[in-house]
């Protein structure tokens, strides 16, 4: 099984924008970088998300984090694409990431 | 016998220096270079050498990010060092949703469409909803099971 590393779609069937009602769930199957995604008619309602980023949360197990790296100089977050990276915080409180191996 | 004590013990210290694990860093310096803006982003260091990373620092909070990063506009992180280590990486919660898409329509219609995007980095961290992409000339949607 693929991780989930793709975006989303929220399919909006009625013809006019507006808040958001649904989505389709995407999956990356293979882990190629390109998503292409399909509406074929999703239901709206078929899964309720919030929108809405939160910062703060830690960075941990496979995921697009890293800004970059250095031998000890400044590096800039100059919106570049962040690189994909597995990691995970050691004092983490969650169970599935206790056998977790960096890589 | 003194000095004869004395190396051994030496060379029984070494290989538990050896396996000192990395100590974990300070939080990075952030500075933003530019205009700044309202983009609140948290960045994480880590530091790592020969045999892997350390633990990441605890993350600090830019809550004045540009809303546009780009060469001029950007938040420059600084680690703080850590001995032993070889080189250090910054982490980022940012995490942007594409703001259009390269859309093809399968089957045609009157019907209009509007289309938002979201992505994810990782586990848990959502982008801000983008879009949206209006799509005309789609055929009326149908459920699927």
């Amino acid at each position: 099984m693929g991780h989930d590393r793709g975006g989303v779609l929220l399919p909006l069937p009625h013809g006019e924008p507006g808040p958001a009602r649904g989505l389709a769930r995407v999956r990356d199957p293979d882990g190629g970088k390109e998503l292409a995604w399909s509406d074929k008619g999703l239901t709206p309602d078929s899964r309720i998300i919030s929108p809405a980023g939160n910062a703060s949360e830690k960075p941990e197990g496979i995921g697009t984090y890293l800004v970059g790296t250095s031998k000890g100089d400044s590096i800039a977050d100059k919106g570049q694409t962040l690189q994909s990276v597995a990691i995970y915080d050691m004092n983490t409180t969650d169970p599935a990431y206790t056998a977790f191996v960096p890589r | 016998m003194t000095i004869r004590l004395l190396f051994v013990s030496l060379l029984m210290a070494v290989p538990v220096l050896a396996q000192t694990p990395l100590e974990r860093p300070a939080p990075p310096k952030a500075e933003v270079r530019g205009t700044p803006g309202k983009r609140v982003v948290c960045f994480w260091a880590f530091a790592r050498d020969a045999r892997g990373h350390s633990q990441y620092s605890d993350a600090v909070v830019v809550s004045n990010a540009p809303d546009v990063l780009s060469e001029a506009n950007a938040v420059v992180l600084t680690p703080a060092p850590v001995a032993g280590a070889m080189e250090y990486g910054i982490l980022s919660s940012r995490c942007e949703a594409p703001s259009d898409a390269k859309v093809e329509v399968g089957a045609k219609g009157d019907r209009t469409f509007y289309y938002w995007f979201q992505a994810r980095n990782g586990r848990t961290v959502w982008s801000p909803v983008a879009g949206p992409v209006k799509v005309a000339g789609c055929a009326a949607a149908r459920r699927t099971g």
